[in-house]
């Protein structure tokens, strides 16, 4: 019951008091930059209530997703490699620091001049953006495994999968996905930023032909937008996070 | 509350002059970090049937011997062999119990299923399996609790269930490594006695590893008593008390304080 009252009930109740605000301090506004939030709405309505969704959502959803995978593919696997050569870690650390404190946005000019204007481009940088907190996560995580356990596993004989499976794999998962919700938001920004450079769709795409054409209600129905998918997302995230770490961590059954 | 141990044991009293079988053949074995010695020169050997305890000063390389023995860690000079067979990985006849039961333990495992885990990668049948993990949970008091995971259990309990997951793997031979050091007083005391009730039942050769004195002349048939780094073998001595032992009445007797004194000054200790 209070679990629902400040989990559900508060939170809406004051996004509604809040958009509510928004209505009435923005409602007799004539300024071309804040124009009425009834005019935002119905600009949300025509724009993604209708068949545009699909032509300028989905590309943008469908790359963050694309370079999202690649991104924990190639983050879990290097990752876990690194995390098992204890010895590599001073050959490899400072390089990995170094790569993940790059500014994604910045590796976008010379991206585009490698890999061009095209999804490939974009699905690359996004990828290579998310990439460092999860393999950094990754490397954490398997290293996080206790020695003892593994003087366990091979005192008994467990084959590696054996181990990696019910020793490292438990271990990890948490830190991994801890990465992976940390990677999600830079993948959303390198997402908006790469289709605002370069493209023709997308929603990035659609911002930067709105504001540039000071169509303003459009512009800050597609930021509401993306604050709803933001929000979506991270749930889904989480409740995955959750649901994995009941099968394979701290409290998995078998 | 004392449950009578060991049942039908006579110690051996002079191990090299038989036939038996030894278990754990150690001959120079040598180790060292870097510049620093930290084992040297060990030889002991440990019969079928054994009980042998091996205490050492605080600080000195039993971890690093433990290690060594059981093929954790490579060691530079001399041989281990362990039922026969010269050391140079784990080897499958071995049995190890840890002092950090909580970590050793796979929280995310039932206490069946962390007995079972090291069996289902053994060259035996699931039902076989199942009937080792079920004996060895029984043989230990914990038939009851077998669907529990281990942090719902006390730590006394826990360190049982690391028992019954070497006793279900059938080692030749069983290291434990201060295995109750962990453990409040009385748990200690129970953990003692079902240490004793098992090796007496099940014919096990054990080497247990220990800092405390009187544990070691408790359950032990000798002691191995250990140097400082560079660890080295000080005495073997041979603990001529009856058995079955009895928390209450073995204490008590004159020669337990004889060995007692004799343990303490040979670790070095000045009464």
């Amino acid at each position: 019951m209070k679990r629902l009252m400040y989990g559900v009930v508060v939170p809406a109740l004051v996004t509604l008091a809040v958009a509510g605000l928004w209505w009435v301090l923005s409602a007799s506004s004539t300024s071309l930059f804040f124009p009425p939030l009834r005019d935002i709405l119905s600009a949300f309505a025509t724009n993604w209530l209708s068949a545009d969704f699909a032509s300028m959502v989905l590309p943008s959803l469908w790359r963050v997703g694309l370079g999202m995978l690649i991104g924990i593919v190639a983050g879990v696997g290097v990752g876990a490699a690194i995390g098992s050569v204890r010895r590599a870690e001073p050959y490899v650390k400072p390089q990995l620091e170094f790569m993940r404190a790059l500014p994604p946005i910045l590796i976008l000019p010379p991206m585009i001049l490698v890999l061009g204007t095209g999804d490939g481009m974009k699905i690359g940088v996004i990828a290579a953006s998310a990439v460092w907190p999860i393999l950094l996560a990754t490397v954490d995580g398997v290293r996080s495994l206790e020695p003892v356990r593994d003087d366990m596993g091979r005192v008994f004989g467990l084959p590696w999968r054996a181990r990696f499976r019910w020793m490292i794999l438990p271990t990890a998962v948490p830190h991994i996905w801890s990465g992976v919700r940390a990677a999600l938001p830079i993948a959303f920004v390198v997402m908006v930023a790469s289709e605002y450079y370069s493209s023709v769709n997308g929603i990035g795409y659609f911002v930067s032909q709105t504001s540039t054409s000071f169509r303003l209600a459009d512009m800050w129905s597609a930021v509401v937008l993306l604050g709803l998918i933001g929000v979506v997302l991270n749930t889904l995230v989480a409740v995955a996070g959750r649901r994995l770490d009941k099968k394979f961590g701290e409290n998995a059954h078998d | 509350m004392t449950e009578t141990a060991g049942l039908s044991r006579t110690s051996p009293s002079s191990p090299d002059k038989d036939d038996r079988v030894a278990i754990l053949e150690v001959d120079g074995l040598r180790k060292s970090y870097g510049s620093e010695l930290v084992l040297e020169d060990i030889t002991l050997r440990i019969f079928e049937g054994e009980l042998v305890s091996i205490v050492g000063p605080s600080g000195c390389g039993k971890t690093t011997m433990l290690r060594c023995l059981s093929g954790l860690l490579p060691h530079e000079g001399g041989t281990v062999r362990i039922a026969g067979e010269e050391v140079t990985g784990p080897p499958d006849t071995l049995g190890l119990v840890f002092q950090d039961y909580s970590r050793s333990l796979l929280p995310w495992l039932s206490v069946a299923d962390n007995v079972r885990l090291p069996l289902r990668y053994k060259p035996i049948s699931k039902k076989e399996a199942e009937e080792r993990t079920a004996e060895a949970l029984e043989s230990v008091g914990l038939a009851a609790h077998t669907r529990k995971k281990p942090w719902q259990l006390s730590g006394g309990m826990q360190q049982r269930v690391a028992i019954a997951r070497a006793l279900a793997y059938h080692p030749r031979l069983l290291l434990m490594d201060e295995p109750f050091a962990s453990v409040d007083a009385q748990t200690r005391v129970e953990l003692e006695d079902l240490t004793l009730r098992l090796w007496a039942e099940r014919d096990m050769t054990i080497a247990f590893v220990t800092h405390d004195i009187d544990e070691a002349i408790y359950l032990g048939g000798r002691i191995v008593v250990l140097t400082r780094t560079p660890t080295t073998i000080r005495e073997v001595m041979p603990v001529d008390l009856p058995r079955p032992r009895d928390q209450i009445a073995t204490k008590a007797l004159d020669e337990f304080g004889r060995l007692r004194a004799s343990v303490f000054t040979a670790l070095g200790h000045h009464q």
